[in-house]
């Protein structure tokens, strides 16, 4: 409890921060451990554009660990694939065949990111 | 893979391991992390920067000088990039890890907003590629024409007699949600010329809640006055046979930036943009056939 109260305060100063809207997005599900440490790293999000807009190359920021996982956060794992196809409407529905009448076999989301295996 | 969806006119599905998409709903994306990474910016005569594409299925952004401003980033869409898009980048920095950021900042149509994003999400696009195709062809001897119908819409580019290149595309709707004429957002008829030409805009219209807001649209080729453009389309993937724009003519990022290559006028690297009048000779013609 204590640490969500700490992420609602990060978030009042970091309203404009990436982090923070993903916090906040409902659909965006976290564990707890996922929730801290995306409070800790909106910590650092929250510093970072004023820090960066000054500052010179070599000289930035808060703690390297902090650096790496906003790096992480902003830069997804995609599916190691050569063929990917990306999302592009709220819900498409993934049919058993290539008929629009077949079998829905599975719902996916806007921007999923999926491996094509067609030949 | 060809498939069926009755009354649609794309008819290819992409096979996954878990199934079959209907390929309108797809984008076509791959995730090239960029291992060779610039850390200083290359000199033009307007200053230090270039123009980056994003490789990788969409990268999130850290925004650089709060509070947000674009209408779409204010009302929550999350603020993000896209493969595929362009944007410039005019400064780069090193964290004290080794992380390198490019700075974002569009140069046309931005409400003001300044990114930053990991480096390795991002190509640099060098001039050559994005120099004039076959420039020597005498300019009034080329002409884009494209058909629109319900049923086809397509874009052919023509030296002489000869189609130099075809794409798939979709055109301005020509009716409301209700079925009703919408002259407003159907692509017009008529012959053009492509008169202004940028790398990339910040595109935004229409009525607040059912405008658009757009960051990053690569490749404009604006043809007709109140701002009518050939452009490439990260947003859907259904192209040659249904409505789908408010007005502008939509191409697949390799398709827009053909035909952004292969017309006047010519746009230099660090340009922001190159307009020429509207009756200006150094336009390629542009027909919008609808049949």
């Amino acid at each position: 409890m204590r640490d969500f109260i700490r992420l609602g305060t990060i978030g009042k100063t970091i309203n404009q921060s990436l982090v923070f809207q993903k916090a906040l997005m409902k659909n965006f599900s976290l564990s707890r451990r996922e929730f801290l440490k995306v409070a800790a790293v909106g910590a650092g999000a929250a510093m970072l554009p004023g820090k960066l807009l000054g500052a010179q190359p070599g000289s930035l920021l808060s703690a390297p660990a902090r650096q790496k996982s906003l790096q992480s956060l902003l830069l997804q794992d995609f599916p190691n694939a050569r063929r990917l196809g990306r999302v592009l409407v709220g819900k498409t529905e993934v049919k058993a065949r290539p008929d629009n009448n077949s079998a829905t076999v599975a719902d996916l989301y806007e921007n999923a990111v999926v491996p094509g295996s067609g030949r | 893979v060809t498939g069926t969806n009755p009354f649609r006119f794309v008819q290819r599905y992409v096979e996954t391991p878990d199934g079959y998409i209907w390929s309108p709903h797809l984008q076509k994306v791959q995730n090239n992390i960029q291992e060779e990474i610039l850390t200083s910016l290359p000199d033009f005569a307007g200053g230090a920067g270039m123009w980056v594409e994003v490789t990788v299925p969409y990268v999130d952004l850290v925004l650089a000088n709060p509070p947000v401003r674009s209408p779409a980033f204010q009302s929550g869409v999350p603020q993000r990039l896209y493969y595929q898009q362009v944007i410039w980048c005019d400064e780069i920095m090193t964290d004290d890890d080794g992380v390198v950021w490019y700075r974002l900042n569009e140069r046309s149509g931005s409400y003001g907003d300044i990114f930053y994003a990991p480096a390795k999400a991002l190509r640099v696009i060098t001039p050559e590629e994005i120099a004039p195709i076959n420039p020597d062809f005498p300019n009034e001897e080329k002409k884009v024409v494209i058909n629109i119908n319900e049923n086809v819409q397509t874009l052919s580019c023509f030296e002489g007699n000869n189609e130099v290149y075809f794409a798939r595309i979709s055109a301005g709707t020509r009716s409301d949600s209700q079925g009703r004429p919408a002259e407003k957002s159907a692509t017009p008829a008529g012959t053009f010329g492509t008169s202004w030409k940028l790398h990339s805009i910040h595109m935004s219209g229409g009525a607040s809640g059912v405008g658009w807001d757009l960051i990053g649209v690569a490749w404009p080729s604006f043809f007709t006055e109140p701002g009518i453009a050939i452009h490439s389309t990260f947003w859907h993937n259904n192209f040659g046979g249904e409505y789908m724009s408010r007005g502008c003519v939509n191409l697949l990022a390799e398709d827009a930036k053909w035909v952004w290559r292969w017309t006047l006028p010519n746009v230099s690297y660090d340009a922001i943009e190159v307009r020429e009048t509207w009756t200006s000779t150094n336009r390629t013609s542009v027909q919008v056939i609808e049949f």
